[in-house]
């Protein structure tokens, strides 16, 4: 009498999608107003052809969507869907109206699936025809490129709304649904955060919030993050020798496969749901977990996610006011991270029990909670791995980002490959290690002390792996002729290398020409008028002055201001700023035609050589004088109180070198 | 024929059903009685194929249920919360159906819209409960099921509508030897209806037996016996009681055997009158211990 078993039913289906129209349809009409909008400024330009003249133009922007918009969209998107093909799981009359009709939960599955499937795919269906008969008209239409964009928008559709179905399996409530479907797509992603804000809560100069190792287990981050757009340009050289914009040539979507690998995680997620949901019980609709060995896992997963975030936010409140050093106290932490535990499993117990009355007989896995949090707390403070005092070996680093602040709102910034500055840089890393004792402090009953943060971020196979670690140490007199973690930062604040990145790094290098156009001086001052002035730069002078910055920085004068105190940076740093225009030219199509790009150097009295250049070029005379900031203080009266002599000037021809006016810590005259 | 043997399923450590079996005959109507949350409803879940059961078997025609679509298409059931889509109208209930039901009659459909005259293009969720609940039965008689299973059926109908509502049921048993298993809380409701009764409490079946096995083995008299003397003591009697000198006796055996019994006490009058499903359980049931008072208050 058993007959056979259809796994599809076309009333339900249609049903389906008719009861549910408005999602769609809506979707669908949202969608469709990209590719009408971009008919509409197509037009509205002077006809088709202006703005994107090429299938591989159109290749280009669907590319880009896919990379950019269709994760997060189909994530938002899926769960609705799902919500509208498996709400009645989550109402025990449609539920039971479903389950007693003539149809297997084979059948139910299958065409419930379709269904929602078919609710996300149509306007992705509509948009794209939309947007295909608008290229079409406009260009002509890529093959290639469509099919994968066909395929990405499918995979990413499989993937979404399969995990969004697993996820109604486990749940029994629409709220419960939302909760764990974002919950899942974020989870890696937010434990891989907490435990590194924890880490860096405790460890010194571990100060990384996030890196990403587990984000593939994130996809909606992951598939933001990893598959790009690669374009390449044919550039066009105009009788004047400028590059002109670019033709486009190529584009290619890069790292396209991880959607297929998402796409068949999908299949396998679509298979854990069937598993779910032929031992799901009808009963279970409105609980918060619907699968039995799923609870302790939601009770306890709870309570840990609680631990972690809750006890960094009571600590915070509460402890971190008291801590003497920038890293917190294991023990107080343990207490907060208890606190929170309990908190959090208590409030999963409630949600699972749909009841406020938990307590009784719960204390085994309230303690169990308490132990777990505080033995985690202690191993995570113990710093088993090490992290705190490791260092790269040299052999280990291809390149690093060297960034420290000064004192005076100045800063480095330098991207290193020079083995001899990498080894300054590691020297000066473990100096900082070897003095944590002393650097690692919250207060310092000295005045006038300030911090400063040093950040290195190392490099491994090109920029793919990394690590980072990130200082913030005071900087006092006292301390800068102490400490040699300090003298070492100093001495990199003047290495040529460092100083050469700092400044040049952004306009040269091998994927670019630079054409230096002219630059641009300011804050000259008139003694005779008393007011300011500017200066526009030819490029011959520019090409002058950029020689003279050259020679600077190899006999280390740049950087020389970084950590000294007020009063003598005051002394020796100009207000005047010198500015250099430069044209750059991507060479690997980066971008298109010239970039205009300016590089900006603040001057001080160790610039010798860039100081004589500007004289020598006539561009600061007894009319167009670099001040100092002290001297700029005294002429727009800023002098202390008491002193009742204006600032005099030092007559022309005698500008005070800085040899003669000031000694940097650890020099003589 | 549905059979169901030691069904158990428990919620939570909870057992809905703890061991129920009964029987419920080809063409029959038998009403399966209980007090609330005796497990009738999960009964009737398990046999609709929406819970399965933990333990036992349940089988229609000799199949199990579970998973059964063929034969689940000769089952149809109204629940005693009837569900139907927020927006749907009786029709788009009857198009719905008729993509699952094979036997789903549109002709029968027409028909019974002159019965239940119910506007079919109204949204279902603007009828009054009353109309909802013959709409339920409008849409699940005109799937023209070989099995009727109906949950606490006719609450929420009134008098007149739940008399043509019974009407067309039974009519479905007499002509097309439908099998209906019916549940109520209320004995006097499926009085009228039922050839077969079974009382449920706490999940397990009480009794069963068929309206004629009952009354055959039960009977009430009014007698009177002479010179006004009072029952005898060596007379079997389930209950007695008398107002002035007519005394009535509840007696297991049937109307016969109880006159020849009584004959012997020359009594001026014996009188059988019938008895009610009440009564019946009352006394079947020794009336204590069991909630057959909840049954029939």
């Amino acid at each position: 009498m058993r007959s056979k078993t259809s796994y599809f039913n076309p009333a339900l289906y249609k049903k389906n999608l008719t009861r549910f129209w408005p999602l769609w349809g809506g979707a669908s009409v949202l969608g469709a107003l990209a590719p009408l909008a971009l008919l509409t400024v197509m037009l509205q330009s002077g006809g088709f052809g202006r703005r994107i003249s090429t299938p591989l133009e159109f290749t280009l922007g669907y590319y880009s969507v896919v990379t950019w918009f269709l994760p997060a969209l189909s994530l938002v998107y899926a769960a609705l869907c799902a919500l509208a093909a498996w709400g009645w799981l989550y109402n025990p009359r449609s539920a039971g109206m479903y389950h007693s009709l003539p149809i297997t939960r084979k059948g139910l599955f299958a065409t419930n699936f379709l269904s929602g499937l078919s609710m996300m795919l149509i306007p992705y269906a509509v948009t794209g025809a939309l947007s295909v008969l608008v290229s079409a008209a406009a260009a002509g239409v890529d093959p290639a490129g469509l099919l994968v964009t066909i395929l990405c928008v499918l995979g990413e559709s499989l993937f979404f709304f399969a995990s969004a179905t697993l996820v109604v399996f486990i749940t029994g409530n629409p709220f419960a649904f939302a909760a764990f479907y974002f919950i899942f797509h974020f989870l890696a992603a937010g434990a891989e955060w907490l435990a590194a804000r924890l880490m860096s809560m405790f460890y010194f100069g571990v100060d990384r919030a996030y890196e990403g190792v587990l984000e593939f287990l994130s996809p909606v981050m992951f598939l933001t993050r990893k598959p790009s757009v690669d374009a390449s340009y044919r550039q066009i050289v105009t009788p004047d020798g400028w590059i002109d914009n670019g033709v486009l040539e190529s584009v290619t979507l890069v790292n396209g496969w991880y959607i297929a690998v998402y796409a068949l995680a999908g299949l396998a997620l679509l298979g854990c749901a069937w598993a779910l949901y032929r031992r799901r019980r009808s009963e279970s609709a409105g609980d918060v977990v619907a699968v039995g060995w799923m609870k302790p896992v939601f009770r306890y997963g709870v309570a840990l996610c609680a631990a972690f975030t809750g006890g960094m936010v009571l600590y915070s409140i509460f402890c971190e006011g008291f801590q003497t050093r920038t890293t917190a106290g294991a023990a107080p932490m343990a207490a907060c991270m208890a606190a929170a535990g309990v908190l959090g499993y208590y409030i999963a117990s409630m949600l699972l029990s749909k009841s406020l009355r938990v307590f009784r007989g719960s204390w085994k896995g309230a303690l169990a909670t308490v132990l777990a949090s505080a033995a985690l707390c202690f191993a995570v403070a113990a710093d088993p791995f090490g992290l705190e005092a490791w260092v790269p070996r040299a052999e280990e680093v291809q390149s690093l980002l060297f960034y420290t602040s000064g004192l005076n709102g100045n800063s480095l910034h330098s991207e290193l490959t020079d083995p001899a500055a990498i080894q300054e840089v590691l020297e000066a890393h473990r100096a900082i290690l070897a003095e944590r004792d002393t650097l690692d402090r919250q207060r310092l009953p000295e005045k006038g002390y300030r911090h400063v943060w040093i950040i290195l971020e190392y490099f491994r196979d090109g920029e793919d792996e990394s690590a980072g670690r990130s200082y913030s140490i005071p900087c006092t007199p006292a301390l800068i002729e102490q400490s040699e973690a300090l003298r070492k930062l100093a001495a990199l604040a003047v290495s040529p290398a460092v100083q050469e990145a700092n400044i040049f790094s952004s306009v040269y290098g091998p994927d670019q020409t630079s054409r230096l156009t002219g630059g641009y001086l300011s804050r000259l001052y008139n003694p005779q008028t008393g007011e300011s002035d500017s200066l526009d730069l030819t490029a011959e002078q520019a090409k002058v002055l950029e020689g003279a910055i050259r020679r600077d920085i190899q006999a280390g004068h740049f950087g020389k201001t970084m950590f000294l105190p007020d009063e003598d940076y005051d002394r020796a740093a100009y207000c005047g700023q010198l500015e250099l225009y430069y044209s750059l030219t991507s060479l690997t199509g980066r971008w298109t035609g010239p970039r205009s790009v300016s590089v900006y150097l603040d001057l001080s009295v160790y610039s010798t050589e860039t100081v004589k250049a500007l004289e020598s070029l006539g561009l600061t005379d007894e009319t167009h004088r670099l001040l100092t900031c002290a001297e700029r203080d005294a002429v727009e009266g800023r002098l202390p109180a008491g002193l009742e002599n204006p600032y005099s000037f030092p007559a022309a021809g005698s500008i005070v070198y800085p040899e003669a006016a000031y000694v940097y810590p650890g020099e003589s005259f | 024929m549905i059979q169901v043997t030691n069904a158990v399923k428990r919620f939570d450590g909870f057992a809905a059903l703890d061991g129920a079996t009964l029987s419920v005959p080809a063409g029959s109507v038998y009403g399966l009685v209980g007090p609330n949350g005796a497990g009738k409803s999960t009964l009737i879940r398990c046999l609709t194929g929406i819970y399965r059961q933990d333990e036992g078997e349940l089988t229609v025609d000799g199949q199990g249920v579970w998973e059964n679509e063929a034969l689940k298409c000769r089952i149809a059931a109204i629940a005693d919360d009837w569900y139907y889509f927020p927006q749907a109208s009786v029709r788009d209930m009857c198009r719905f159906l008729r993509g699952f039901y094979p036997t789903f009659s549109l002709e029968r459909y027409e028909k019974l819209k002159e019965v239940f005259q119910i506007d079919e293009r109204r949204p279902l969720r603007r009828l009054s409960k009353g109309m909802q609940k013959q709409a339920a039965f409008w849409l699940t008689l005109s799937a023209m099921p070989d099995y009727l299973v109906l949950d606490e059926p006719v609450d929420g109908l009134d008098p007149v509508m739940r008399r043509q509502v019974w009407s067309l049921v039974l009519g479905d048993v007499s002509q097309r030897g439908t099998t209906v298993l019916v549940s109520s809380h209320n004995l006097r409701e499926l009085e009228d209806v039922c050839d077969h009764v079974g009382i449920l409490d706490h999940g397990k079946v009480l009794l069963e037996r068929s309206l004629a096995q009952l009354q055959d083995n039960m009977v009430k008299l009014q007698v009177v016996f002479k010179d006004g003397g009072g029952v005898p003591e060596d007379l079997e009697v389930l209950h007695a009681s008398h107002v002035g000198r007519i005394h009535t006796l509840i007696m297991r055996m049937g109307a016969a055997e109880a006159t020849n019994r009584l004959a012997v006490y020359e009594p001026m009058l014996v009188d059988a009158v019938p008895l009610t499903l009440e009564e019946i359980f009352i006394y079947e049931l020794g009336g204590a211990d069991y909630a057959v008072k909840d049954i029939v208050l």
